[in-house]
């Protein structure tokens, strides 16, 4: 069941009646429907992988219960704790790596012909949702042995914090610490961030439906067919690729988010307007910005403590490192490791002028306008980010290089096949939305507050008519793939 | 609470008219142009009596060319096939073509070839092109008639307009916001329903047919237009258009048919395997030209002096 399907359709309102008005009695009851919604939502989505899910459930949740009770440094915390974190990235490395790495292994020795050895790769699917849920699930463990949390007793709300409907098929991935406080209190009905929640499903929605499948039908033609189409259509597939991308799973993360407020629940905001960045740093900040939380807490930062004494090189070692991390995590594919180490190299001069965690903040005019230096660096930062993304949307590294063979040819020069429609007036009139927008948690969360109420309405309704009428065929969100 | 649910109820509301006015608005526009063959059968073709149409797929509507045709035998006939369709739409057509009062004396089906066997019919990808009639009986019930997601769209459509318009925006909106400008504006269609396959440098190669389709007409649909044909005094002709290396062998004499698939044999007349291109349409134009002239004379013949 996806966000933009006719049965969540019908599902969430249904959810929505029941929540407010017959399990509301208790904070528990509440969570006893939201966690019975979550499976039925899980169960239509993935029958299959539901017992995976239980199963991360009871054994974390015990496993942080037990380990608590352990002494300080003792061996049996220590042991319970990294059986833990080899139960959750042994779920990951069966469902996602097994056959990547056993297929990557043998085309190693295969590679100077000593040896042949031949791989069929298992059939082995990977259940929805997997890298978000293990990965909120290592976070928990790690937070529970480093004592910055207590264990919860409450297994019915950890349960709900696992499997909540609106986060468990492409995040965010969330800390314990944020959700649990949430679901343990009795919510009351929020006139205020009820409306504020369907604004931004109302936006979530017009970058999914309108911008996201409307641009991935284009750019799916152009990297199908990538042999046959010169250096300036690839390179216009390939910015198209980065606005469709942010389009599709940020349009998730608003209705995730929108759908979460309707049940008075806040959930990580996975995206800050990250193609406004001035530099590589501060758009890894404003992008994906969970997985980068989650990378910066559990991998960066202990990494940058044990290289601290390297200096410039050690920095540089950890940022790559968790880069390549923040690669492979995507998927199983050499492309995905290829775009990690990329996006960490764009630290270097960073880290060289010292300004590699710096938060960019833009100065604008009276006109809201930036300056022309800083308009450049955002343009330099949205071009570095698209040629990433080439590795991003490739099959292969040899697809990917092919692909830069030839924007780096003079047909880079010749016209784009694209033809230009009523898509590209769509883009640019969402981008200076998104601009005008771009101080708030999305863009149209208070933009038009100040204009009278007709005019406000007016402009909802347009958004409105905007997806019913120009939407595209329905695609499945990219990151459910995850 | 009570307020919000007042709320959105009133923004439900006034949605749904929006989206219900702007539907008609764009079904209405459609109805009245020239956009896709079902309303420029009705709003751009004046003659009501005609020798022959051609009723196809995408292989008839760039092989069968009515201007050459009608310029060789000083006939009137017309081009009413549109591409991505099976022979249930070739039906709906013909009942459309029917209903809007004209007749013909001959009806030639030419639909891609396999479809003539196909007896599980699938909606075609561009029936929805006669969703701005679907309050006329015949186009509802034909949607009706099928299970897929799309025909149920098509079929609920007829009382809640938006839900066809919203999932065909693209093929149904647009259109609509142009021909509110230029009714007179055809789908890649001339004034007499033709189209043509552009020419591109192909090898000079004669073509070899190793490939061989048996051809039995076992599709229900084509017994329907038979029926048809016969209760409104009309002769069905099946044509099977020139194939790139396949040649059709027909099982069923049940079916009066032309089998053209092997009549052009050299690759610089194709477009693709199963299409013709311009060069191509000139020949295949032809050649149908002679055999219709053929069975027209015999039928005169027949006419005039019995079996």
């Amino acid at each position: 069941m996806e966000f933009t399907s006719f049965s969540f359709a019908i599902f969430l309102p249904i959810v929505f009646l029941l929540y407010w008005f017959v399990f509301n009695k208790t904070y528990k009851t509440q969570n006893v429907l939201l966690l019975s919604a979550s499976i039925v939502f899980y169960l239509i989505a993935d029958w299959k992988f539901i017992s995976l899910l239980a199963a991360s459930g009871f054994v974390n949740f015990w496993l942080a219960k037990i380990m608590i009770q352990k002494e300080d440094e003792s061996f049996g915390r220590r042991l319970l704790f990294y059986l833990g974190i080899v139960f959750n990235v042994g779920i990951l490395l069966y469902f996602k790596y097994l056959n990547f790495f056993i297929q990557s292994f043998v085309t190693l020795f295969n590679y100077n012909d000593a040896v042949n050895i031949s791989f069929t790769p298992f059939h082995i699917l990977l259940p929805l949702g997997i890298s978000f849920f293990t990965f909120q699930m290592i976070g928990y463990l790690i937070d529970v042995y480093n004592e910055e949390i207590n264990p919860t007793n409450d297994f019915l709300s950890f349960s709900t914090y696992l499997a909540y409907f609106p986060k468990i098929l492409s995040g965010p991935i969330e800390r314990v610490q944020d959700f649990l406080p949430q679901i343990q209190k009795k919510r009351e009905f929020n006139y205020a961030l009820t409306v504020d929640g369907l604004r931004q499903i109302l936006w979530g929605l017009l970058k999914k439906s309108v911008l996201a499948n409307n641009i991935m039908v284009i750019t799916d033609s152009i990297f199908n067919d990538f042999h046959s189409m010169s250096g300036s259509t690839l390179f216009m597939g390939a910015i198209l690729y980065s606005i469709g991308l942010y389009a599709d799973f940020s349009g998730y993360s608003d209705i995730a988010c929108g759908v979460s407020k309707l049940f008075n629940i806040k959930i990580t905001n996975n995206f800050a307007f990250p193609f406004f960045s001035t530099n590589i740093s501060s758009f890894w900040k404003r992008w994906h910005i969970s997985l980068t939380s989650w990378m910066m807490n559990y991998v960066y930062t202990p990494l940058s403590f044990i290289t601290r004494d390297y200096k410039k090189v050690g920095l540089i070692l950890s940022i790559n490192l968790t880069f390549l991390l923040v690669g492979l995590w995507h998927g199983a594919n050499w492309t995905y490791v290829v775009f990690g180490l990329y996006q960490g190299l764009l630290f270097i001069p960073l880290i060289f002028r010292g300004s590699a965690l710096n938060n960019n903040e833009l100065d604008v005019n009276k006109f809201g306008l930036p300056s022309l230096g800083d308009f450049l660096k955002i343009m330099r930062t949205f071009l570095l980010v698209t040629l990433g993304m080439i590795f991003f949307r490739a099959e292969s590294i040899a697809q990917a290089s092919q692909i830069f063979l030839e924007i780096s040819s003079s047909s880079f020069f010749s016209i784009p096949t694209i033809r230009p429609s009523y898509l590209f007036i769509i883009i640019l009139v969402f981008l200076l939305v998104e601009w005008a927008g771009r101080t708030q948690e999305y863009a149209i969360e208070k933009l038009w507050l100040k204009y009278p109420k007709v005019l406000r309405w007016g402009i909802y309704y347009v958004i409105a008519m905007i997806i019913f009428l120009f939407g595209g065929k329905e695609q499945e969100f990219i990151y459910l793939q995850f | 609470m009570k307020l919000f649910f007042k709320k959105i109820g009133g923004v439900l509301i006034v949605f749904l008219v929006l989206t219900f006015l702007l539907s008609i608005g764009s079904l209405w526009s459609l109805r009245k142009s020239s956009f896709y063959k079902p309303s420029f059968l009705v709003n751009a073709v004046e003659t009501s009596k005609f020798d022959y149409i051609i009723l196809g797929a995408s292989t008839g509507l760039t092989t069968l060319d009515t201007k050459q045709i009608d310029s060789i035998l000083e006939l009137t006939g017309i081009n009413l096939s549109m591409d991505d369709t099976g022979i249930p739409s070739q039906y709906l057509m013909l009942k459309h073509f029917l209903a809007e009062g004209k007749t013909t004396r001959y009806c030639i089906i030419a639909p891609g070839v396999s479809s003539y066997n196909a007896q599980n019919e699938k909606l075609s990808d561009n029936d929805y092109r006669f969703l701005m009639f679907t309050n006329r009986d015949y186009v509802h019930d034909y949607y009706k008639g099928f299970e897929d997601t799309e025909a149920k769209i098509l079929s609920y459509s007829k009382h809640a307009p938006f839900i066809g318009v919203s999932f065909y925006n693209a093929e149904l909106f647009y259109p609509s916001l142009l021909t509110l400008l230029q009714p007179d504006k055809r789908n890649r269609f001339d004034n007499k329903g033709n189209y043509t396959y552009p020419v591109f440098q192909r090898n000079n190669d004669s073509i070899r047919f190793e490939k061989e389709l048996k051809l039995a007409f076992r599709s229900p649909y084509l017994a329907k237009i038979k029926t048809l044909c016969d209760q409104n005094n009309i002769q069905l002709i099946c044509y099977i258009s020139p194939m790139e290396g396949t040649k059709v062998n027909i099982t069923n004499s049940n079916y009066k048919s032309i089998d053209h698939s092997q009549i052009i044999k050299n690759k610089k007349y194709f477009y693709d395997k199963d299409h013709v291109n311009s060069l191509g349409r000139i020949q295949a134009s032809k050649a149908f030209a002679q055999i219709l002239k053929e069975v027209m004379t015999l039928e005169t013949y027949v006419n005039k002096n019995g079996d």
